[in-house]
């Protein structure tokens, strides 16, 4: 890819407000197509290639699918793995999907792989090896790539760097695209004591394509990233700030457990699009208010 | 700028992570190893530990979606087993699920339940097997149906079996186990042990759903013979009258071609194609 990631973004597709495809809340998904803009699947599902994962594959395609993974650890200071990458590079072709995304964390190290979003020091040489990762990648792969922010309980030790100004250098050196969980900035601000708004302020907001946003979990002094429960209203104003700022390609609601009445995750999403209507609108507004003077 | 290496941070911070000794050595001494004091005061032991606690919650999610039956049989000591299984075998690849084909042998190895069922192993080599079925993506070659009562017919073609086809003999009757513990009844009930065959394969008409078929031990044999490949019906008649030598041959014949059809019925078989092209001819 040798354009800048803006000049890339401004030929996605905008998708709308889109649901996490979850075996769960399957049937009530399909449904529901008029109310849901688009579906994102977890990658790793769908590189197995069983029946089963085939079937469901089959059965989302009148949807647009964007892959969401939770395996690639760029953060890992393993060798990549090109046996993944090929399999995804499949997926993202049979499914057309306009760009794809995963998680600025690490899940393990060579021969002991957790399996989980594992925070990385915000470090120089972090960020090095994290951007010659993505550059890499993003060549092997051709589609576009969006690096999210991960919801974290702990500072890693070792870091020179806030977590705004990890993300930022990151990003901007790989030159990829950024999908901004709002809740997990919601969560690490409680966490470790910033402000939100400020956080989302500080980031490179012209890179954002695609926002998360979901429900969490007060457990003692730390908040956890459930994805089990409704978005609460200070998540909500993370995302209006945030559109007011950036127009994203596509919102999702993520739900993971503790799934409540499907009516429930349709009312949610007709929130959602109901603040990015306002906020487009907010947008034009000032847009045209600047235009006359 | 950091003196200790992404790699040593990772190392020694998945060292505790991963292992309930690695937390547990680290709540008590505060320390980690690798790391020097200068990182140790930077971390708070209540936040480390709910990383810990989220991967073992993690490890256990998904080793219960492989094996929830054999883990209800397990009971209360099903924790310190699971965390210990994966301390054993580390996880190398991208999908956990690929790391629990060892879970069977781990048990027959380490598992101290075995005394009370000593089933338990062949149960999750059971449950192992049909988690295997779900991921195959083999491509199912189907043939065409011949009379089976024609000689020349037999002589000249083969069967085609399904290729997802898993056969294994166990030592307790693993299915009807499986059945009772999944209704809840397993402690209630003990088993002979004893040689039982079991086929499992994709059902050929819709492949998410996984059928098991309990087995002779001449069945047995003959479906390994058949999914060799290389037999013509002729030669696993003649399979079989040598495994039956006190049978009369027109009988085992007949019950072997009765056999055959029973497994194209139930998708065992998905028909017959010619030894090779030009030999296929008519009676």
């Amino acid at each position: 890819m040798t354009e800048s990631f803006q000049a890339i973004k401004k030929n996605l597709p905008k998708l709308g407000v889109g649901l996490g495809f979850r075996t769960e809340i399957a049937e009530q998904t399909l449904i529901n197509r008029d109310s849901i803009d688009f579906l994102e699947i977890i990658t790793e599902h769908y590189l197995l290639n069983g029946p089963t994962e085939s079937r469901d594959l089959e059965r989302t395609l009148e949807f647009q699918l964007i892959p969401h993974g939770i395996e690639l650890s760029i953060g890992n200071v393993a060798e990549l793995d090109f046996d993944y990458l090929k399999k995804l590079k499949q997926l993202l072709k049979r499914i057309n999907a306009p760009w794809w995304s995963d998680h600025l964390s690490f899940t393990g190290v060579e021969g002991n792989r957790l399996h989980d979003l594992l925070p990385l020091p915000f470090s120089r040489e972090a960020v090095d090896h994290v951007v010659k990762r993505i550059r890499v990648i993003q060549e092997f792969i051709e589609t576009p790539f969006l690096l999210e922010n991960v919801s974290s309980y702990m500072r890693m030790p070792g870091s020179e760097f806030s977590e705004a100004e990890f993300i930022t250098e990151v990003v901007e050196q790989a030159d990829c695209g950024l999908l901004l969980d709002v809740n997990n900035v919601y969560v690490n601000a409680f966490n470790h004591n910033y402000d939100p708004f400020d956080f989302i302020n500080q980031l490179p907001l012209d890179r954002v394509v695609e926002i998360h946003i979901a429900g969490h979990k007060k457990q003692g002094s730390v908040i956890i990233d459930t994805h089990g429960a409704r978005i609460i209203q200070p998540v909500y104003d993370l995302l209006a700030h945030t559109l007011r700022k950036t127009e994203a390609r596509a919102i999702l609601l993520e739900r993971d457990q503790l799934f409540p009445k499907f009516a429930m995750i349709l009312s949610e999403i007709e929130k959602i699009k109901e603040i990015a209507f306002s906020a487009s609108y907010e947008s034009t507004t000032r847009r045209t208010s600047s235009a006359k003077t | 700028m950091s003196l200790t290496s992404l790699k040593e941070i990772q190392e020694a911070m998945v060292g505790i992570w991963g292992s309930r000794k690695g937390f547990e050595d680290y709540a008590k001494s505060g320390q980690i190893p690798g790391l020097g004091n200068e990182f140790e005061s930077q971390l708070d032991p209540n936040r480390v530990k709910l990383y810990f606690e989220d991967v073992s919650t993690r490890r256990a999610q998904v080793t219960r979606n492989c094996y929830s039956l054999t883990l209800r049989v397990i009971g209360k000591n099903k924790t310190g087993l699971v965390e210990k299984y994966w301390e054993k075998y580390k996880s190398s690849s991208s999908n956990p699920i690929f790391e629990l084909a060892n879970f069977p042998k781990f048990l027959r190895d380490e598992c101290e339940e075995l005394k009370d069922f000593p089933y338990l192993a062949d149960l999750a080599e059971y449950e192992w097997m049909r988690r295997e079925l779900q991921l195959d993506s083999s491509i199912l070659e189907c043939g065409s149906f011949i009379d089976l009562k024609s000689s020349s017919k037999r002589q000249l073609h083969k069967p085609v079996a399904n290729a997802t086809i898993k056969l294994r003999r166990f030592g307790y009757p693993v299915h009807q186990i499986a059945s009772r513990t999944a209704a809840g009844r397993w402690r209630k009930h003990r088993y002979e042990a004893g040689d039982f065959y079991l086929a499992v394969y994709q059902d050929p008409k819709d492949r998410t759903e996984t059928r098991i078929q309990g087995l002779g031990q001449l069945a047995y044999k003959l479906l390994e013979v058949m999914i060799s490949g290389r037999s013509s019906y002729e030669e696993l008649i003649q399979y079989a009258v040598e495994e039956l030598p006190d049978d009369k041959l027109s009988r085992t014949r007949n019950s072997v071609i009765e056999m055959l059809r029973q497994f194209n019925n139930c998708g065992i078989l998905l028909g017959s194609i010619p030894l090779n092209t030009e030999a296929t001819t008519d009676d």
